[in-house]
């Protein structure tokens, strides 16, 4: 699709001297660090994470089957289109730049990740090949990216890796996009409380609610803005030593379409992360997604930043998860008929009642009922109330507690918690 | 809380799903020299690549077993990560390959039975088994479980022929017939390790349930695909 000069106009930030205008180098994290830090799984180059953990434009089922003829050796060797390598893009204007071999980041199932060799401040991603050369798949792309350009508060926004400004082949043909370069520590790293003492040495239960307190400021920041998260991977949320969090992989998102009716969907999602009824009926993952859906997937990951990475449906004698998120089998609250993992009842414990209660409320009621699932407000408030009793000392704040709440007072509202 | 971490060196407070690999190694007589040797810089360099990798070093847990006239657990399954010393490995004796699987095939049904009872989610388990000759012991029956779970999906299991000398006849037999044993090009045990670590890498980013989606590399680098029919 070729997009007149004029209409590109209102998009603003036209070309690549202008990238410095809006992208400055104070943006908190990104300044003080490259990407390539080795804590940041997502910048590792030749990481295959986007085609091992996303299920893009086509609903998978993970088969039951035994392995197709050639074992493990089926799996082996590209899935035939190239990614990656050097590349000349172009800006609006026609200027041209020349993104090398060294410059790339990461490769993934859409495309490839460079850094931008002009301004150290953004990145570049190009679409893979058999997107940009797909008239239908090109024009989706491009209409999505635009009115992507359209929400300022989310392109201004310095913790979102939103897309700034459109790049293009010598065709004309818009072929990925500019955005921030996002620094820090990926919530898929904090499995643990030994990981979270290795990437944040001195926090405590408290620097974890704070982090949750941002990450739900953002994902209403989203909803304000008519926009939803589908893929709630936890590598896509980058964790910072301010206690804040950012946003990277925006591709997926759901967005509004300028011109009123459908929203641009995406079916890609994570399995661990994402709403049952998404999972038990593909269809639906034609359709635009709800505000409750995406909740559910938001909901998770507090529950592990609090949790130090425990996943809400993990429980004992069972298997991964996501086969736990399916069949709805939760170890929360009383009558659950399961039971937490071994080593993990005490740090749950110390969870606040109310706060307990709307993961309940959550992951059980909410499995089968998205109306039943509380909203981000609710969440906002109790996670608010959790860090005030922690404040005051009325609360633990440590992240590896050697006693349960039960046998440090007599509190009957820890009766609430499912012991085994 | 009972004691897992220090008996089963499981960590429960790190709640990131397992993958357990197991290496069984021919240590035998005709390893002696360069195949040796090779082998113990590759899987040094395996440990310490993989190590690298955050999401590996979470996920990873590592069983070796070497096997000549007897057969020895070198490395219980623990952490990659916590993996603290590497012997050294020596070439002498037989080949009791038939005792290593005996051995290998336990220590998996085990230590998957560890991760459910604790509620850790597991990947599907890697059985990397490398000779250069055959079993001079009883095999059969140790080896059908292992090639049942191999055949069945349940695990990846990798056989690697090492030189022009290897049992490929019986090879045959105990591994799943696709693709069956590979033949390592030379003494590209570097180049195996490699290919190992980066498969692990990509594992570990994904999910259990998305694992199939995942691809590895290019065996190329370092398998004689030669004598392989299937492809």
């Amino acid at each position: 699709m070729i997009i007149p000069t004029i209409a590109l106009g209102y998009l603003g930030y036209l070309g690549w001297n202008m990238l410095k205008d809006f992208l400055s180098d104070s943006d908190s994290e990104s300044s003080a660090s490259t990407p390539f830090t080795r804590s940041t799984s997502y910048a590792s180059k030749g990481s295959n994470r986007h085609s091992a953990a996303r299920k893009s434009t086509h609903s998978r089922k993970k088969t039951s089957s035994p392995q197709t003829a050639g074992g493990w050796l089926a799996q082996c060797g590209s899935n035939g289109v190239p990614t990656g390598g050097p590349a000349t893009v172009y800006d609006q204007n026609g200027s041209p730049l020349q993104l090398s071999a060294a410059d790339e980041l990461k490769s993934g199932g859409e495309g490839t990740v460079y850094r931008c060799p002009i301004h150290r401040s953004c990145v570049i991603k190009l679409f893979k090949r058999d997107i940009v050369e797909n008239p239908e798949k090109q024009k989706a792309v491009t209409k999505r990216l635009c009115d992507m350009l359209c929400i300022e508060t989310l392109k201004k926004n310095p913790d979102i890796a939103w897309p700034q400004m459109l790049v293009f082949d010598k065709e004309k043909r818009v072929t990925g996009f500019v955005m921030r370069t996002i620094s820090g520590t990926p919530v898929s790293s904090l499995q643990g409380p030994k990981q979270i003492r290795k990437h944040f040495p001195d926090w405590d239960r408290k620097d974890l609610a704070l982090v949750a307190q941002d990450f739900l400021k953002k994902m209403q920041l989203l909803e304000d803005n008519g926009v939803l998260v589908n893929d709630f991977n936890p590598a896509n949320f980058i964790v910072g030593q301010d206690r804040k969090v950012r946003l990277i992989d925006c591709d997926s998102y759901q967005i509004p379409s300028s011109k009123g009716g459908l929203p641009h969907i995406s079916k890609t999602y994570f399995a661990s992360h994402v709403a049952p009824e998404l999972l038990l009926n593909p269809e639906k993952l034609k359709q635009p997604r709800s505000s409750e859906q995406a909740r559910f997937g938001a909901a998770i990951i507090v529950f592990q930043l609090l949790m130090c990475g425990l996943h809400p449906y993990s429980h004992k004698f069972s298997g991964a998860p996501e086969q736990n998120l399916k069949s709805g089998k939760c170890p929360l609250g009383i009558g659950s008929g399961c039971y937490i993992p071994d080593g993990w009842y005490n740090l749950l414990s110390y969870l606040p009642y109310n706060l307990m209660n709307l993961f309940i409320r959550m992951f059980r009621d909410g499995h089968g009922d998205p109306s039943a699932r509380p909203s981000l407000v609710e969440l906002q408030k109790q996670i608010n109330v959790f860090l005030f009793l922690m404040n005051q000392d009325k609360c633990r704040r440590d992240i590896s507690p050697s006693a349960s709440k039960k046998e440090t007072s007599s509190d009957n509202a820890s009766q609430i918690y499912s012991a085994g | 809380m009972k004691d897992y971490a220090n008996s089963s060196f499981l960590d429960v407070s790190n709640p990131a799903p397992r993958c357990p690999v197991i290496l069984l190694l021919d240590t035998s007589a005709s390893m002696s020299g360069a195949p040796i040797n090779e082998l113990n810089k590759g899987v040094r360099q395996f440990l310490n690549e993989t190590r690298n990798d955050e999401a590996a070093s979470m996920s990873v847990e590592l069983e070796i077993v070497t096997f000549d006239s007897s057969v020895t657990r070198v490395i219980p399954f623990k952490s990659i990560s916590s993996v603290k010393s590497l012997p050294t490995f020596q070439a002498n004796g037989m080949t009791c390959m038939g005792g290593a699987l005996q051995m290998a095939t336990a220590d998996l049904k085990a230590r998957r039975k560890l991760y459910r009872q604790t509620g850790i989610a597991s990947y599907r388990p890697w059985v990397v088994l490398m000779t250069d000759g055959g079993p001079n012991d009883e095999w059969e029956v140790a080896a059908r479980q292992m090639r049942q779970l191999g055949e069945n999906g349940r695990i990846q299991y990798i056989g690697i022929e090492i030189g022009n000398k290897a049992d490929h006849r019986t090879m045959c037999q105990i591994l799943p017939p696709n693709p069956g044993p590979v033949r390592l090009q030379g003494l590209k045990f570097k180049q195996f390790f490699r290919w190992l670590t980066d498969s692990l890498r990509s594992v570990s980013h994904s999910t259990p349930e998305q694992e199939d989606q995942v691809r590895f590399g290019d065996v190329r680098s370092w398998a004689d695909l030669a004598n392989l029919e299937n492809l």
